[in-house]
């Protein structure tokens, strides 16, 4: 199930069996947890123990509902699905939950939210699952009523799985469409499992402080963008490359040294894993009694 | 779910998969309160989305069913709410509720009242709405509350 939007529309995607799964797998929960904190952080709000009042967009069970109580904030949650709003019920999440769909526009009072989140769940706007779906209507409508509910300067984080270049484009291209600020901020861009990327928003119009953060685990001077830009066309070459005979490793008899050990550690941190700190130990000839 | 884990070791029943499906679908146990809420501070920034309402703000509520609910007391809260809550849509709503406490206008000095805090804390997070219905105040459409879940789930027709 790694495109669930392939699959079935969201609200019959997500049945009763599906909507339990979904909460009782705790890799899945840990993913959700994850992404929620993160996007907190990027929401940025002020920190004055104030609890601000939030939308989640695509809130399902409530796992991340959860993490924005456990930070004080009082939300709203929105979901199409209503076996997941069951299963949140159930879980006796605090905040109070809708059942509506972000595609026919947030049904909110302008001007009144203190920020927006939504996990995994904007790329579902890009699928036509009944005839009357239209993707750009439908995204447009999303953005504009988004645009519309928060207030000045707040900010609408959303972490979304694009399934290729075209639908990232499309997405942003609506947003910056309903005059939102702002751009894509891409955790650990060299991985593929664990490349998350966010869409930071800011209402109103570009200043000193609606600028986008750094991603997370990506070399500190290209900016994020170009980075995906060059990841595909990296992937091209690569296919390309496939048909040509494979250059034997050059093993001497001193093992590969320092440097190649420097260099596998630097690409495996780039991919965001754990590794441990270079030291004057690392790589080092052990003893001959080896 | 910790109560059904148990359950399903003790009884020695851990074995095929299907079982453990059905075991995992009993309800809750009794004792557990019931969550279903929708608060007046929701009914407050719900606003009709119907094509061609001009003004689909307040919903009017149609009551089946209110519960009341302790919820903990947070001034900061409130202040920051104060500014954004349509005051005369939320006494009306509370009124409707059965709880008609709030006075008819209200201004910030009044956030300086004990008293007064503690009635707009009641309107607007104890209050909960669990059956009912809330209506479009232009087209008189009827969105539906069960368990405390406005359904705002549009027509083809009305998008």
């Amino acid at each position: 199930m790694s495109r669930p939007e392939l699959v079935a529309p969201p609200e019959i995607f997500y049945n009763d069996d599906e909507a339990r799964k979904y909460t009782s797998s705790s890799r899945i929960i840990d993913i959700q947890t994850q992404l929620t904190e993160r996007a907190l952080e990027l929401l940025v709000l002020p920190d004055d123990g104030v609890p601000r009042l939030l939308l989640d967009i695509g809130c399902g069970s409530g796992l991340s509902g959860e993490r924005l109580t456990e930070h004080g904030h009082q939300w709203l949650g929105l979901d199409i699905s209503e076996s997941m709003l069951d299963v949140a019920l159930e879980r006796e999440v605090e905040g109070d939950l809708i059942l509506g769909d972000m595609g026919q526009g947030l049904g909110i009072r302008p001007g009144i939210l203190d920020g927006a989140i939504s996990i995994s769940a904007v790329q579902w706007l890009c699928n036509a699952d009944k005839s009357c779906h239209e993707p750009r209507i439908r995204l447009k409508a999303f953005f504009s009523s988004l645009y519309r509910c928060l207030g000045r300067g707040a900010r609408a984080v959303l972490q979304i799985y694009p399934e290729n270049l075209a639908q990232r484009e499309l997405i942003l291209g609506f947003a910056m469409r309903a005059g939102f600020s702002g751009g894509i901020v891409v955790d650990y861009p060299h991985s593929s499992k664990r490349r998350k990327e966010y869409l930071v928003l800011t209402c109103g119009p570009p200043s000193l402080n609606t600028t986008t953060p750094e991603g997370k685990g990506e070399d500190g001077e290209s900016c994020s963008d170009e980075d995906s830009s060059e990841d595909e066309e990296n992937q091209t070459v690569c296919i390309s490359d496939r048909r040509r005979p494979r250059k034997k490793q050059k093993v001497n008899k001193k093992g590969k040294g320092r440097d190649w050990v420097l260099k596998k550690k630097e690409q495996l941190r780039r991919k965001g894993n754990v590794v441990p700190p270079d030291s004057k130990y690392t790589a080092r000839k052990r003893k001959d009694r080896f | 779910m910790t109560y059904l884990r148990t359950h399903i070791h003790r009884s020695g029943r851990f074995s095929g998969n299907e079982e453990l499906k059905t075991l995992v679908k009993l309800p809750l146990p009794r004792d557990v309160p019931s969550n279903f809420q929708m608060r007046l501070l929701t009914h407050n920034m719900l606003s009709s989305n119907i094509k061609g309402v001009a003004n689909g703000f307040p919903l009017k509520i149609e009551v089946v069913k209110v519960v009341e609910k302790e919820v903990d007391f947070n001034i900061d809260f409130l202040k920051n709410m104060f500014h954004k809550v349509e005051w005369k849509a939320l006494a009306e709503a509370s009124t409707t509720m059965g709880y008609p406490e709030l006075p008819e206008n209200a201004d910030a000095s009044m956030l300086d009242s004990d008293d007064f805090l503690h009635k707009f804390h009641h309107a607007l997070l104890e209050l909960h709405l669990e059956e009912g219905a809330l209506v479009c105040p232009e087209t008189g459409r009827k969105f539906p509350v069960q368990k405390g879940i406005p359904n705002m789930l549009l027509h083809e027709d009305e998008v």
